[in-house]
């Protein structure tokens, strides 16, 4: 692939997924965020791409003075988050509520005229810290070598997405998936529907959390997230007693993460990662 | 306010000393090329298209276009560096008689040590016969006309002048145009320019358009910038930090 035009975006690379975290002292071990993978360009002028190449900038017009925060050109590879309550919030991110975008940059293509591509992880990371610095909207990744073990336990009591391990040796290969990225996921993602929502006395929803095709059960009933507002000719009838739920009319498709099922099919750590009416 | 340099008016056999300001701001707000990725100001090179190479100034000269496109050289002649400052009264008139045309640039004259009363002394008949003198003097090293009268009563003015030469005179004639006009209109454009017509107020014309651009540029200045909300970086700074010290102390 010929990278001469700085200016155009380069695919990024992707890992696997691994089920267990290991430990080794040739990885670097990240916190996996969850938000949208992102490529910034300050070369002649900023571009935010997605990682399909898409523009994020127009969608994130917020990151348009993130220029004035690097010092000289560079391509960064890094994570667009919503942060909110302590953590990044991925339906915060998709529905724009208002909270403040970041980008946690953590790695590093090309910079003052040179590119970086075929250096090892460890140059590049050199490279990246010398170029940028934690400033305003950009945050630098950390990284920790071999304890992944240990960042994985940690990130697992947060309910942080996952880690990411790195091999230090490795080379930047444009949109190829490698095995010297892996990522070590702590939730377990799946599409379900909520088919009911119940209300507390304190006024807040919550929603009823089914299988796809199985609306008898129950994997959860989760806090309705800030943004949502109910349709009132979208509820159906109410179940007899106080607390049972409102039926609703038509279902919400919802992607949720969690730690684990329990043997009855019950999540456990169960949040709504996005939603679609 | 900077003085631009000292001099005097000769005045005939007497010469008063004064001190020249230049009395109107630019219009423009200043703004120069910057280059985006690093911020710092475009600087202007000397380039030689044929020869390909940054042009030393020992090797500049002057050139004037001739009209086959090539150039003759002045740099026979060094420019005269002429440090007299004198301001020499030619001739006096009304000032009506001199059409704003001509009118380039304008100066406050101020009186310095030993030259206040013959400075009041011109003004003041220049006030009484309602006459504005004509002058001459060189400023940059280059000679220049220019009208030196009385500004509301008690200070001196100068303003540099075109040198008449210049004027485009053909445009002159853009107005020679013989369409009949009858008394009717005649009276209607009459009353309509009296109805319009009002004292001059010079605060009811400020320059909006450089009031704007000054405001946003102290909108863009670093220490206005909103810095208050990105609490939440160092939010996501001391998660990973707390987390670095969390897996140290669980290896130790």
């Amino acid at each position: 692939m010929r990278m001469n035009n700085p200016a155009r975006f380069i695919p990024p690379m992707l890992g696997i997924t691994v089920p267990h975290p290991f430990d080794d002292a040739k990885w670097r071990y990240e916190i996996k965020w969850d938000g949208y993978r992102c490529q910034i360009h300050w070369t002649d002028h900023l571009q935010i791409f997605s990682r399909s190449g898409h523009d994020l900038l127009s969608q994130f017009p917020d990151l348009a003075d993130i220029g004035n925060f690097l010092d000289v050109p560079v391509i960064l590879d890094g994570e667009l988050i919503a942060w909110e309550n302590g953590k990044p919030s991925y339906y915060a991110l998709q529905k724009r509520t208002g909270t403040l975008h970041h980008v946690v940059v953590f790695d590093c293509l090309y910079a003052d005229g040179q590119w970086l591509c075929q250096k090892p992880l460890a140059t590049r990371l050199e490279w990246l810290n010398r170029c940028v610095s934690t400033s305003s909207k950009i945050v630098v990744a950390d990284g920790i070598i071999q304890q992944g073990t240990a960042l994985w336990q940690l990130v697992k009591d947060r309910s942080l997405e996952g880690v990411m391990a790195k091999h230090l040796d490795s080379p930047y290969l444009p949109g190829k998936r490698v095995s010297y990225w892996k990522k070590f996921l702590v939730m377990s993602r799946q599409w379900t529907k909520v088919f009911s929502i119940s209300q507390s006395a304190e006024g807040q929803w919550y929603w009823w959390v089914s299988p796809e095709h199985d609306a008898s059960l129950v994997m959860g009933k989760l806090e309705a997230p800030r943004g949502w507002v109910l349709s009132g000719n979208n509820l159906a009838e109410k179940g007899e007693g106080l607390n049972s739920p409102w039926r609703l009319r038509r279902p919400l498709r919802v992607e949720v993460e969690y730690r684990e099922l329990t043997a009855k099919g019950k999540m456990r750590h169960g949040r709504i990662r996005r939603w679609q009416d | 306010m900077r003085s631009l340099f000292k001099g005097v008016i000769g005045f005939g056999l007497v010469s008063i000393p004064i001190q020249v300001y230049k009395a109107m701001d630019e219009e423009k707000v200043e703004v120069h090329w910057i280059h985006k990725v690093c911020g710092a100001r475009i600087q202007y090179r000397k380039y030689c298209p044929i020869c390909h190479v940054q042009v030393e100034s020992a090797e500049l000269a002057r050139g004037a276009a001739i009209l086959d496109g090539r150039y003759v050289m002045l740099d026979d002649e060094k420019p005269e560096t002429i440090r007299d400052h004198t301001i020499t009264i030619l001739s006096f008139h009304l000032l009506t008689a001199i059409d704003p045309v001509y009118f380039r640039q304008a100066y406050w004259l101020k009186p310095v040590a030993g030259g206040h009363k013959a400075y009041r002394l011109l003004r003041d008949t220049m006030q009484q016969t309602n006459l504005v003198a004509l002058a001459e003097l060189t400023l940059r090293s280059k000679l220049s006309l220019a009208v030196v009268r009385t500004y509301e009563d008690s200070t001196l003015m100068m303003h540099t002048l075109y040198y008449p030469e210049s004027l485009r005179r053909e445009g002159a004639q853009f107005g020679e145009i013989s369409v009949p006009v009858s008394n009717k209109e005649q009276d209607m454009a009459l009353m309509l320019v009296k109805h319009m017509q009002e004292p001059f107020v010079p605060e009811n014309y400020p320059n909006v358009a450089k009031h704007k651009l000054l405001e946003r540029i102290q909108n863009l200045m670093p220490m206005t910038k909103d810095t208050t909300n990105y609490q939440t970086t160092e939010e996501v700074i001391l998660l990973m930090e707390q987390l670095r010290e969390s897996v140290a102390q669980k290896t130790m």
